[in-house]
């Protein structure tokens, strides 16, 4: 009895901890309906920056604390709402979910920068009142704990007083209702905005201040996950209701203290030891069941600018014969190393198609795509490998691939059953907590797991060692321990899936998902039952991740239990492939590529660069070097918000006008391909080849648009002006009047667009 | 905006395209490449460093550098004696510069250098050797690095003395970035470098496919994976093998505490590298007398909101005494002060990684204070004593960098290997430097560390053991400062592990995993 | 009997109440005509007829059956199909595809089954489409657009259409074709529910009118009726009827 109170003492400390944190996700959730993934980033460096301030800079605690939670938080939190937030209104639910990835990565970043460029050096975050201590039912119940508790209390009715008496706070849940009509009554959304996300900012903040000491040495990336645990509260809570928030929040602490109790810290039960951090992520899912189903929503995206066009079957073929053509000669080119980043951008290009079906397509969310790629591995590891086999000789089957492929298939609906009648957010954290709960429970797993189904042996934890082999495949007489033989077949599966996905979408299956995607509440209309499509698009999604991410892990070749599988990369491959263009094939290539080629080979360049000049060794390493690492996602993320529909929409758009020049482009190419050969040769160097194709990337189009200015007219005016003042700002055109036609509807006149897609 | 942000788009395109067609060819060149200082004759007249007796201090490893080079004996002058490590009783013959208790085995040689064209990354001027460590890890910046510190000064210095007979070193870096091992290892290998010497890539498992394809030999600084530590022409200056374990700790630590020592809980990260190594404690300590109250426990690695269970549940088993697998920041500091303000006063017995700048400095509070740790390289604070302790540390103020036990280890596989190297004298081939590896059965460092057996492949067969108090390690057993406890039953066999099981050896102790089959 | 039941219906948002114990029905073959001013709760209704939205009290009864509880695409699939006041097109889609995939959609639950393609070919030209067929459904004036929402919900070939102002943003000569179109559709036996501001397209098509405001019904009748109505004038028709 005296070891229950203990516990449920702990328990009360650790969940009002969860409480401030959740109940700020909710602040700033429920004025601005965007899931604030950053605010775990947002808890993080109010951490450090309280440490600076207090043990770096020798500040008084109180002052330390002010400036911290009541200056630089809601600074923070300010500065989103007004730089990122602000232009998220109008978009798409995961346009909403990837730049909040993006700030998240771009604020660890810099945090990693500022404080944590030279190295390992230890962060160690004191206690507020150090280690002082009571003694609680036998239990030792530190200072801190105690002000962790009342300043939950003090959260909790600071915001009642707040959200019901205050004039700010009604305007607050007025702003979260209807916008336009609470301006309309003479009241201010958008200083609502600004101080519900300041409050939602402190209270992160807070909430990292009173994390941090409990880690011990300050890990940024763990300090965020350890926020993130709080975040069930929030969900049960319906993102809205903060008393709910609170008890979820208890009910979160509570639990995690019991099970401690239980099981010994784990011990008593030795396979499931690493439940207790798995708990928030199952508590999630408990939290998804009982939620009441979500209203069907109305187009959010027809008022978005987010805008896909489809190629015809003949021009994906021949893009596709072009990818496979080009990757050879590159890969021809190249030495090893390099061929191995390209191989591993192929790779996670692979593993990005399954997004361009899932999120692309049908408007879902997978923020677990790693964590089918370690289930795909377990499951073909059985068939090819077994307990007895040995991975560095044996290779991958057909059949295992596609059991592989059937199990994810499975899984994936299992994990979509109780979110699917939530709105797509909701998917998205369900897939987030189902990624945590694997990594916990079966990937970190290190007791052996051993079954038989059907007579068949079998293991689930597969890294014993802390390190897996993974099979390549040996096909054809092909030996795919080869790696450029590898990156060929990789090239040539990205094309024939791209080729299949190609032909859902201009199947009637895939005009329903992308009907789905836009307009919810019309299917259910027209009688589609949108769950069991739903459901149909998130298994076929999961099967093809699967596949994607088999093939990922035969790249690595060789995998450790923490490479990947702990659920930012995830994070980071979808908000990547968002942003190079989800509804696009192409789109899912240059997030491979980028991620790869670009995160890996652009640090190298400067490592390099450091290295050979070691007296710029700090500008070239962790100037630029680390500054890109923050830089980028935050490039990234505004560069979304610019333009929704990606990169690859861009870069297609950029070489459209090129079709109207056959000939001229016809050369251009040939010239490429000519080129390439003088520099296999060797006639030419590499460095001159890729200089001469990307500079004829840039210089060709104006050429030929210069050479051929007639076929470009349209081109050369389009999307800049007003079509009310042609003919006043400009003389009129030829087409011009097929301009006006299309404006105004009118039959007849009207001519098909020169790039009419179906 | 199309037409700018295509550019922006056009441009990351560029540069993704160059990086990616210029590859990763690393060429760190050193300052001290030029090979002009060593190849100039001098007089013999400048200031002579009198000593040439290998356990003097500290002035013979300093003074080489910077005073004039009479060391490198001129071609033309006492050209047989620059191989010799036992001083000549010849007056004319200056002394062999000293690292450590031995000279450098560096030199310029007898200038008959012979390349029949056949040899990877060898010249008859020159050889190429690829080094590296995970520096780039974004996860933890600089892991390592201090490896690189040493292995730059270390050539730095070698090709200050002429070389390996007169062969300057070219040492190429590579960043493996923790999870970026196979692209580093595969660098390695198309750059046609000699040998791999002195890297730290903590995912090893996964380079050796590639390195057994390309037949690169390795002296590297440590080695995690079984597969790596009985790799097929690999040797280390301080030997990790996974059959065997170095069990002098359990010996030292029985006779200090001789009644705690039989009440032990072992409190372990949950990762399987930390998990071996607890199951190698729990089967080896018995045989010294040691005991277990507790062996379960197991604690998440990447940090634990509350250790308070942890605590009570030592407390609960009776144990008198912890053994701690992971590392000293974050884990171990947050449990020992929980630990201690509930009451909890054990003695905790950690692995050599414990022997950190960081972690003493964390121990600002006193939580730490029961630390012992365990040794086989002689600690800084000794460094006095020790002329390649010193040396060491002198070497990497002179030239730059960090310093580490790391650092320590790196130069003891440099040595190593530049010893074997430089005995092949002319004709330099990979195979007389691996034979003469095999046949080094008897290695400190120069003094830097406890005996080893690289050649056999054999751990340290002696402790020491050091205590934490406040910022500082003590010194417990034994007391004679730069010295160790040994024992020829010190070296325990391990069997049956899922690392050894996995790495296959065969029956010379060559992991036969990786090896193309 | 008629077709389209709602008895009783009450909605409240908070402590607004948006329909207050309204009653509306819709015969087979008739077109019944849903005005008042804004905010009067008229697509409030629609969302209760066709599931987005649930009652606090009262039932919808579609031929004799209760289908206050099903879900939404149950309800449609029982023949009720609608177009939306503020437009629910699929944007990634051409017009012809937005068309074609309600055929599509339709043809998964629909017996017998008709070829989505040449139903889509034949809902084209009903509604004077076909020369915008290829056009992203985006691209075109709003009056078009709610057409194509109208061709949307003839695919799945309804028993009841419940239409929502599908006449904004339409000329004068296109209201008098679309009349024309409703008037057609209802011979063909689909009962029609239309809200609508277009005063004199409600007198021309409509057989009985119920008037909405505050949420309340003020009055119902034939369109003479009820232009004649004086509640209704005060609330509605306002300063624009001469004495």
């Amino acid at each position: 009895m005296q070891d229950f109170l203990a516990y449920t003492v702990l328990g009360i400390c650790l969940g009002s901890v969860y409480a401030i944190a959740a109940t700020g996700l909710v602040v700033t959730y429920s004025t601005s309906g965007v899931f604030n993934v950053a605010h775990g980033a947002v808890a993080t460096i109010s951490a450090l920056v309280y440490w600076q301030l207090r043990q770096g800079w020798h500040l008084s605690t109180p002052l330390a604390i002010v400036l911290t939670i009541c200056v630089f938080a809601p600074a923070v939190g300010i500065f989103l709402e007004l730089v990122v937030m602000r232009g998220l209104r109008d978009t798409s639910e995961v346009t909403r979910l990837v730049i909040p990835i993006a700030v998240l990565l771009a604020i660890n970043g810099l945090a990693t920068w500022v404080w944590f460029r030279d190295g390992s050096r230890a962060i160690v975050p004191k206690k507020f009142f150090g280690e002082q201590h009571l003694q609680v039912l036998g239990q030792a119940v530190y200072y801190h704990q105690v002000i962790g508790v009342g300043l939950a209390m003090a959260t909790a009715g600071g915001l009642y007083v707040l959200l019901y008496r205050s004039r700010l706070g009604v305007t607050m849940r007025a702003t979260v209702d209807d916008r336009r009509l609470l301006m309309l009554n003479g009241g201010r959304p958008d200083r609502a905005s600004l101080g519900s996300w300041a409050i939602g900012a402190g209270l992160a903040g807070l909430a990292g201040v009173l994390l941090a000491p409990q880690q011990g040495a300050l890990q940024i990336f763990a300090l965020t996950l350890l926020v993130f645990d709080a975040y069930p509260a929030a969900v049960g809570g319906r993102l809205r209701s903060v008393p709910i928030t609170f008890v979820g929040a208890m009910v979160l602490g509570l639990t995690r203290q019991y099970f401690d109790w239980v099981s010994h810290a784990g011990q008593s039960w030795l396979a499931l030891r690493n439940l207790r951090n798995a708990i928030p992520a199952i508590l999630l899912f408990a939290a998804l069941l009982f939620l009441p189903q979500g209203r069907l929503r109305g187009a959010v995206v027809a008022r978005t600018r987010e805008r896909f066009t489809v190629p015809t079957m003949k021009q994906a073929v021949a893009w596709g014969g072009v990818l496979i053509a080009a990757m050879a000669m590159l890969q021809a080119l190249m030495k090893g190393a390099a061929v191995i980043s390209l191989a591993n951008g192929m790779a996670l290009s692979l593993m990005a198609l399954s997004l361009v079906l899932l999120t692309g397509y049908a408007g879902e969310i997978n923020l677990a795509v790693y964590t089918f790629a370690g289930v795909a591995l377990i499951v073909a590891w059985q068939l090819d490998v077994g307990p007895t086999g040995l991975a560095t000789r044996a290779s991958l089957s057909v059949t295992a691939i596609l059991a592989a492929m059937l199990v994810c298939a499975v899984v994936g609906g299992l994990i979509a059953l109780p979110a699917l009648r939530l709105r797509g957010l909701y998917l998205g954290l369900a897939t987030f907590a189902f990624g945590t709960i694997v990594y916990q429970l079966v990937i970190l797993q290190t007791k052996p797991l051993r079954g038989s189904i059907f007579g068949h042996q079998f293991t689930i934890n597969l890294f014993t060692t802390g390190s897996l082999t993974v099979p390549r495949p040996h096909w054809f007489g092909i030996d795919f321990r080869d790696q450029r033989a590898f990156l060929m077949l990789m090239t040539v599966m990205f094309v024939l899936i791209g080729l299949a996905l190609v032909g859902i979408r201009r199947s009637a299956y895939g005009r329903m998902i992308i009907a789905m995607k836009d307009s919810p509440a019309a299917c259910a209309t027209l009688g589609l039952n949108i769950m069991r499509l739903k459901l149909g698009v998130f298994m076929l999604s999961s099967a093809l991740a699967g596949l994607g991410g088999l093939m990922w892990a035969a790249q690595q070749r060789t995998l450790a239990n923490n490479n990947n599988f702990d659920g930012f990369a995830s994070l980071l491959l979808f908000m990547i492939a968002v942003v190079g263009g989800i509804g696009y094939i192409s789109g899912a290539l240059l997030a491979g590529i980028f991620l790869s080629v670009l995160s890996v080979v652009m640090p190298n360049i400067f490592i390099k660069l450091g290295s050979d000049y070691p007296s710029l060794h700090w500008f070239f390493v962790t100037g630029i070097g680390n500054f890109t690492k923050f830089v980028g996602p935050a490039l990234i993320g505004i560069r979304l918000g610019k333009n929704p529909s990606g990169i690859a929409q861009q870069v297609m758009d950029g070489f459209r006008p090129l079709k109207r020049v056959p000939l001229g482009t016809a050369a251009w190419a040939s010239s490429i391909v000519v080129l390439w050969f003088l520099s296999w040769r060797g006639a030419i160097g590499h460095w001159t080849f890729a200089l001469v194709v990307i500079g004829s990337v840039f210089i060709v189009p104006r050429v030929l648009m210069g050479m051929f200015p007639e076929r470009f007219e349209d081109v050369a005016n389009a999307g800049q002006e007003d079509p009310d003042l042609i003919g006043l700002a400009r003389p009129f055109q030829r087409h011009d009047r097929d301009r006006f036609d299309r404006e105004l509807a009118l039959p007849g006149h009207d001519r098909s667009r020169s790039d009419a897609t179906s | 905006m199309d037409q700018k942000s295509f550019r922006v788009v056009a441009a990351v395109a560029v540069l993704a395209l160059i990086a990616a067609a210029c590859g990763s060819d690393r060429t760190a060149a050193t300052p001290s490449t030029v090979p002009a200082a060593a190849a100039a004759p001098i007089a013999p007249d400048a200031t002579t460093p009198a000593e040439t007796t290998p356990v003097d201090t500290a002035a013979p490893g300093t003074a080489t550098p910077d005073t004039t080079p009479t060391d490198t004996a001129a071609p033309d002058t006492a050209a047989p004696d620059t191989v010799a490590p036992d001083t000549t009783p010849e007056s004319t013959v200056p002394p062999l510069p000293m690292f450590g208790d031995a000279p450098w085995p560096c030199g310029p040689g007898g200038g008959d250098n012979t390349d029949d064209g056949n040899e990877v990354g060898v010249t008859t001027d020159s050889i190429s050797i690829a080094t590296g460590d995970d520096a780039g890890y974004a996860g933890s910046p600089g892991l390592s690095h201090e490896i690189t510190d040493a292995m730059k000064a270390l050539v730095a210095e070698c090709n200050d003395l002429g070389g390996i007979n007169g062969r300057t070193i070219n040492l190429n870096y590579y960043d493996a970035k923790l999870f970026e091992t196979p692209a580093a290892m595969q660098s390695a290998c198309d750059a046609s470098n000699f040998f791999l010497v002195g890297e730290g890539w903590a995912f090893d498992s996964n380079q050796e496919e590639i390195r057994l394809g390309c037949g690169l030999p390795a002296v590297p600084t440590y080695s995690v994976s079984a597969a790596f530590a009985h790799g097929a022409n690999v040797y280390q200056g301080v030997p990790n093998p996974a059959d065997e374990t170095t069990s002098g700790i359990f010996a030292q630590i029985a006779k200090l505490f001789p009644e705690a020592s039989k009440h032990v809980a072992t409190l372990t990260g949950a990762f399987s590298a930390t998990q071996e190594t607890r199951d190698k404690i729990v089967s080896v300590g018995p045989k010294f007398g040691w005991g277990f109250a507790e062996t379960t426990l197991e604690s998440n690695p990447v940090g634990e909101a509350d250790w308070t269970p942890f605590v009570k549940q030592i407390k609960d088993s009776g144990a008198e005494m912890i053994s701690w697998q992971g590392s000293c920041l974050p884990g171990l500091l947050l449990f020992a002060q929980t630990a201690k303000a509930n009451g909890l006063d054990l003695p905790i017995v950690v692995d050599s990684n414990h022997y950190t700048a960081q972690c003493a400095a964390a121990n600002t509070d006193g939580a730490l204070d029961n630390l012992y740790i365990r040794m086989s390289f002689v600690p800084f604070e000794d460094a006095s004593l020790n002329p390649a302790t010193q040396d060491y540390l002198d070497l990497i103020a002179k030239h730059g960098g960090d310093v580490a036990m790391l650092g320590a280890q790196a130069t003891s596989s440099f040595l190593l290997w530049a010893t074997a190297a430089s005995a092949c004298g002319a004709e330099l081939t990979r195979t007389c430097v691996l034979q003469n590896l095999a046949d080094t059965h008897s290695w400190t460092g120069h003094g830097l560390h406890a005996e080893t057996d690289p050649g056999s492949n054999h751990p340290p067969k002696c402790s020491s053991v050091l205590h934490l108090v406040g910022g500082t390690y003590e010194r417990v057993v034994p007391t004679a400062p730069a010295t160790f406890e040994c024992d020829d039953a010190w070296i325990s066999p391990i069997t049956g592990t899922p690392a050894l099981t996995a790495a296959l050896l065969d029956e010379n102790r060559i992991s036969q995993q990786f090896a193309a089959g | 009997m008629p077709l389209l039941e709602c008895q009783h219906l009450n909605v409240a948002f908070g402590g607004a109440k948006a329909l207050n114990n309204v009653d509306v029905t819709a015969d087979s073959g008739a077109i019944t005509g849903l005005i008042g001013p804004n905010g009067a709760g008229k697509t409030t209704l629609f969302n209760c007829v066709t599931g987005l939205l649930h009652p606090s009290s009262g039932v919808v009864v579609l031929d004799g059956r209760d289908i206050t509880r099903l879900p939404p695409f149950k309800r449609s699939r029982l023949g009720i199909a609608r177009t939306f006041q503020r437009l629910e097109l699929f944007s990634s889609l051409t017009v012809r595809d937005n068309i074609r995939v309600a055929g599509e959609i339709a043809s998964r639950w629909q017996r017998p089954r008709v070829d989505p393609r040449r139903e889509t070919e034949r809902v084209l030209d009903l509604l004077a489409l076909g020369h915008l067929a290829d056009r992203d459904v985006t691209e075109i004036p709003t009056g078009m657009a709610r057409r194509v929402e109208v061709g949307r919900a003839l695919m799945t070939r309804p028993k009841i259409l419940l239409l929502d102002e599908p006449a904004s943003g339409q000329d004068e000569a296109e209201t008098e074709e679309f009349g024309d179109l409703l008037l057609q559709l209802c011979a063909d036996g689909i009962a029609i529910l239309l809200v609508e501001h277009d005063v004199s397209l409600v007198m021309k098509v409509c057989s009985y009118v119920h008037v909405l405001d505050f949420g309340s019904t003020i009055a119902r009748g034939t369109p003479n009726e009820i232009q004649a109505n004086p509640v209704v004038l005060d609330a509605y028709l306002g300063a624009d009827q001469e004495p």
